[in-house]
């Protein structure tokens, strides 16, 4: 089965099987030739880098960076969080001590302990 | 869940392909870096990664191809936006170009996009293409020829540039 010129230039770029001589045929045509530059030169397009990032095009960050930055604030809420609470906790008395006198009375010698 | 070390020796080959693949496919470096992340995990997650090589590469692939297409339907009116707003001045020549390719390969039929991509940027066979887009190998080769002549034509100015460079 002989394939056009189209057919065989492209299994030639895909490494996909051809008879050679179909490709010789479609090689001594011009269209043929200029095809096969095209799609080389079509290739080399495609598969250019760009020179910056992308990250204009789309006006997104990385998901990435915002789940890392999140993390790290969450990190920070959940560490200052416990430095307020844990000390507290902590200090809380047994069940069965006597609660914390909320006044002091003193006596003084020769004070009026009646009022 | 795959075994993590093949889960992460069969990443470690595709990564850049994949990687590749992506940012064509939704046209953003930054969402195919984190879509690529995406495969990752669902690969780690999948209950068994197929034996054969070319089998693997479809596999992982296809993963890829639905994320992206998942990607593009969330995205669809952003993504539209953003091809279509493209600055006249002030841009250097080979953003222009890269826009020029993000536009020509937004407007192929997804189908003939995906195939395409998969073949030139990710290397894949046309079985394996056939694979991960559920179509059979002559609809793969179709699918790939239209999308080049279709892009030949769009992209005129910037195949001349790039054959004028290599003869220079």
């Amino acid at each position: 089965m002989t394939m056009d010129t189209h057919d065989v230039v492209s299994a030639f770029l895909d490494n996909e099987p051809f008879d050679p001589a179909d490709l010789a045929r479609a090689l001594a045509d011009p269209d043929g030739r200029q095809l096969l530059l095209d799609l080389v030169a079509l290739r080399t397009l495609v598969r250019e880098e760009p020179i910056a990032p992308a990250a204009h095009a789309g006006g997104t960050g990385s998901r990435s960076k915002w789940i890392a930055v999140g993390f790290l604030a969450a990190s920070i809420v959940f560490g200052a969080g416990t430095a307020w609470l844990l000390p507290p906790l902590l200090r809380q008395p047994p069940a069965d001590a006597p609660p914390t006198p909320h006044r002091v009375v003193t006596f003084e010698p020769g004070g009026d302990v009646t009022r | 869940m795959a075994h993590n070390a093949d889960a992460e020796a069969l990443f470690a080959a595709h990564e850049t392909g994949l990687l590749r693949y992506l940012r064509r496919a939704v046209g953003h470096a930054e969402t195919a870096r984190d879509l690529t992340q995406d495969v990752f995990v669902r690969v780690a997650r999948a209950g068994g990664i197929p034996v054969a090589d070319d089998e693997r590469r479809a596999w992982i692939f296809r993963i890829a191809r639905n994320l992206a297409i998942d990607h593009r339907r969330r995205h669809e009116v952003r993504l539209a936006d953003s091809t279509t707003a493209r600055p006249d001045t002030g841009r250097p020549a080979t953003q222009d170009t890269l826009l020029a390719v993000n536009e020509a390969l937004a407007a192929l039929d997804p189908l003939d996009r995906d195939a395409f991509l998969l073949r030139e940027t990710a290397g894949l066979s046309y079985a394996e293409i056939a694979a991960a887009c559920e179509l059979t190998v002559a609809a793969v080769r179709s699918r790939i020829h239209r999308a080049r002549l279709e892009l030949r034509d769009r992209l005129r100015a910037p195949i001349a540039a790039v054959l004028a460079k290599e003869q220079s």
